[in-house]
């Protein structure tokens, strides 16, 4: 088995700055990805999910720079991306963080997905999504969201997370990636 | 951004002149895709062929502006994906809701 390869990267939080850093990353995934894994289908979930990753730090941190961790290995790529920032305040999120581990709250909903954030410990949540309906469901369009951040980053990846450090006041988000070589 | 191509009987067919479709012209894509509804009063189908990329603010100001025209008894249809923006429409599912061709001709 390779050693595993990790890189820390430290990104300007900016949208001018995106594209640029997507392509960064995306070259080093892809250079250090394990000889039998088929890169034209992970390099459509990294490049989405660190696309909304980067816009999501644009959009909630408020900081001028974000870091962000890659560690491939041969059975995975795990993607942590860091701020001392705001902290991540869409739908109360944090507020979650009182209750149990094993506790469920809907975050959003309609007619094609369920999004869930499920209570993993006293500082992390992961998050869920469960497709709704069938082939043969009419959708209700005008009920149809039009937030798609972490529902794309949570169907892209094996394992979506967001961590709370209140004492260090640092914000991760933790994407994993599994590679067996399925399709999404 | 966005230039019409031609127009129909009953759809414009209009061209997002694009290559990164982001969270800086999803605002601006919804507002002149609801002026041209407002001015032609028919559905309008995009030709998104020179668009790279989308991230999840453009894809929002899609669904808005679909949700708009919809409410009005109209449509946006989509034309020319890329298979990376094929496969987005597919993960998140909005291959169920929009109507997405391959050219205008399949539409007309």
């Amino acid at each position: 088995m390779a050693q595993p390869v990790s890189k820390q990267f430290i990104l300007p939080n900016t949208r001018q700055s995106i594209k640029s850093s997507v392509q960064e990353l995306l070259d080093f995934v892809i250079n250090h990805l394990p000889a039998h894994i088929d890169k034209e289908v992970i390099s459509f979930k990294i490049e989405v999910i660190l696309i909304e990753l980067l816009t999501n730090g644009i959009k909630h941190a408020g900081t001028k720079e974000t870091l962000l961790d890659i560690t491939i290995d041969d059975k995975s790529i795990n993607i942590d991306k860091s701020d001392f920032g705001n902290r991540y305040q869409p739908g109360n999120i944090t507020s979650l963080l009182i209750h149990d581990s094993g506790y469920k709250e809907l975050l959003t909903k309609d007619g094609l997905h369920s999004m869930y954030a499920v209570v993993e410990n006293d500082t992390r949540i992961k998050f869920v999504c469960e497709e709704e309906g069938d082939d043969d469901t009419v959708i209700d369009v005008s009920n149809l969201m039009e937030h798609f951040g972490l529902l794309i980053i949570t169907k892209a990846s094996d394992n979506f997370t967001y961590t709370y450090n209140i004492e260090l006041g640092l914000n991760t988000f933790s994407v994993l990636l599994v590679l067996d070589g399925s399709p999404f | 951004m966005v230039s019409i191509y031609k127009e129909h009987d009953n759809v414009l067919l209009v061209k997002l002149d694009i290559k990164e479709a982001s969270l800086e012209n999803g605002d601006a894509f919804k507002t002149e895709v609801i002026k041209l509804f407002e001015k032609y009063q028919k559905s309008i189908a995009i030709d998104m062929s020179a668009v790279g990329y989308i991230d999840s603010s453009f894809l929002g100001s899609m669904v808005s502006a679909f949700k708009h025209l919809i409410a009005l008894k109209s449509e946006l249809l989509l034309i020319g994906l890329s298979k990376d923006i094929t496969n987005l429409f597919a993960l998140t599912r909005l291959d169920k809701v929009f109507k997405i061709y391959n050219t205008f001709d399949d539409i007309t």
